[in-house]
């Protein structure tokens, strides 16, 4: 039995994890730049996160800069365990 | 429970998954060191080209000249990274701690450097036009292996420019004599302007 995760295992959300934690543990990421980074418009986005935020594998927060509302985006520890998982189990499927 | 259930995946999907992860890392990397590093590189570039020329052609002028422009620079430089940075950081990033020691390795290289790129001891006659080229050539130097320090780290493109410039610099040291600064301003601030332009053009 493989360890994919179902939540990770569509092709935006496993874009949107594997730019998250890319990132150093501490640090969050930009809305507008992680969308632009992977070719997402703000809607596609905004569910995506929405769902993996719901399951626990990101948080996002809002804070104002110079008085303009910004989202940053990071992925908690259960998403990266959750995360790390699911590249496992796809490369012990590489080797099948 | 939908997490327990087997996904059906061929070994050629699970490839192409692994792929488009890598493929992702590097791009939002890149599109980290665009945001940041880019408009940095274009910033010193250009002050480069100036402070270098006007050493060259207006020497009356050039200590003023470096000493706006570098306070320009370093305070742009400050504010840009606090607001235009992609990237918000919460406590202490593990980066923090590497923060520190490349400030000890840089400093342990500056010393030796000193020691190697001497001695300080000119004859009079030769002083001014050789200490002003020495100084020069070890600050800007000691600059570069600050960026391939920082490229070991963030992108392998600053280690790539670092030591290139490094390697410039010591041949216009060594043999372009009285161009010496001429030389600065097109290798050296040409080669952070490129580059910050080719990060910017490229990686966003």
């Amino acid at each position: 039995m493989n360890d994919l995760d179902p939540i990770i295992n569509v092709p935006a959300r496993l874009r949107i994890m594997a730019a998250l934690t890319a990132l150093n543990p501490s640090s969050q990421l930009d809305f507008r730049t992680l969308g632009k980074s992977l070719g997402l418009t703000d809607g596609n986005l905004g569910a995506h996160l929405q769902t993996l935020e719901t399951a626990g594998y990101i948080k996002v927060e809002k804070s104002f800069v110079e008085r303009k509302p910004r989202t940053h985006v990071a992925v908690t520890s259960k998403g990266r365990a959750r995360f790390e998982a699911h590249v496992a189990a796809l490369r012990a499927i590489c080797r099948v | 429970m939908e997490q327990e259930q087997q996904i059906p995946i061929t070994p050629e999907e699970a490839r192409a998954s692994l792929a488009e992860i890598d493929q992702v890392t590097l791009r939002i990397r890149q599109t980290i060191a665009a945001g940041i590093t880019a408009p940095l590189l274009i910033l010193w570039g250009s002050i480069w080209m100036v402070c270098f020329a006007t050493e060259q052609y207006y020497p009356v002028w050039s200590q003023k000249v470096w000493f706006t422009l570098v306070a320009v620079g370093t305070v742009v430089s400050m504010l840009s990274g606090l607001y235009q940075s992609p990237i918000k950081t919460n406590g202490a990033s593990p980066l923090m701690g590497r923060m520190g020691l490349a400030w000890l390795i840089l400093f342990a290289y500056a010393a030796l450097w000193a020691r190697y790129l001497g001695p300080w001891e000119i004859p009079h006659h030769a002083y001014n036009a050789l200490l002003n080229r020495k100084s020069g050539a070890y600050t800007c130097t000691i600059c570069m292996f600050a960026y391939t320090l920082m490229g070991l780290w963030l992108d392998r493109v600053l280690m790539y420019l670092g030591i290139a410039v490094t390697i410039l610099t010591l041949v216009g040291y060594l043999y372009a004599a009285d161009y010496f600064y001429v030389w600065m301003a097109v290798t050296g601030g040409g080669a952070l302007l490129l580059t910050g332009l080719f990060i910017r053009k490229f990686w966003r």
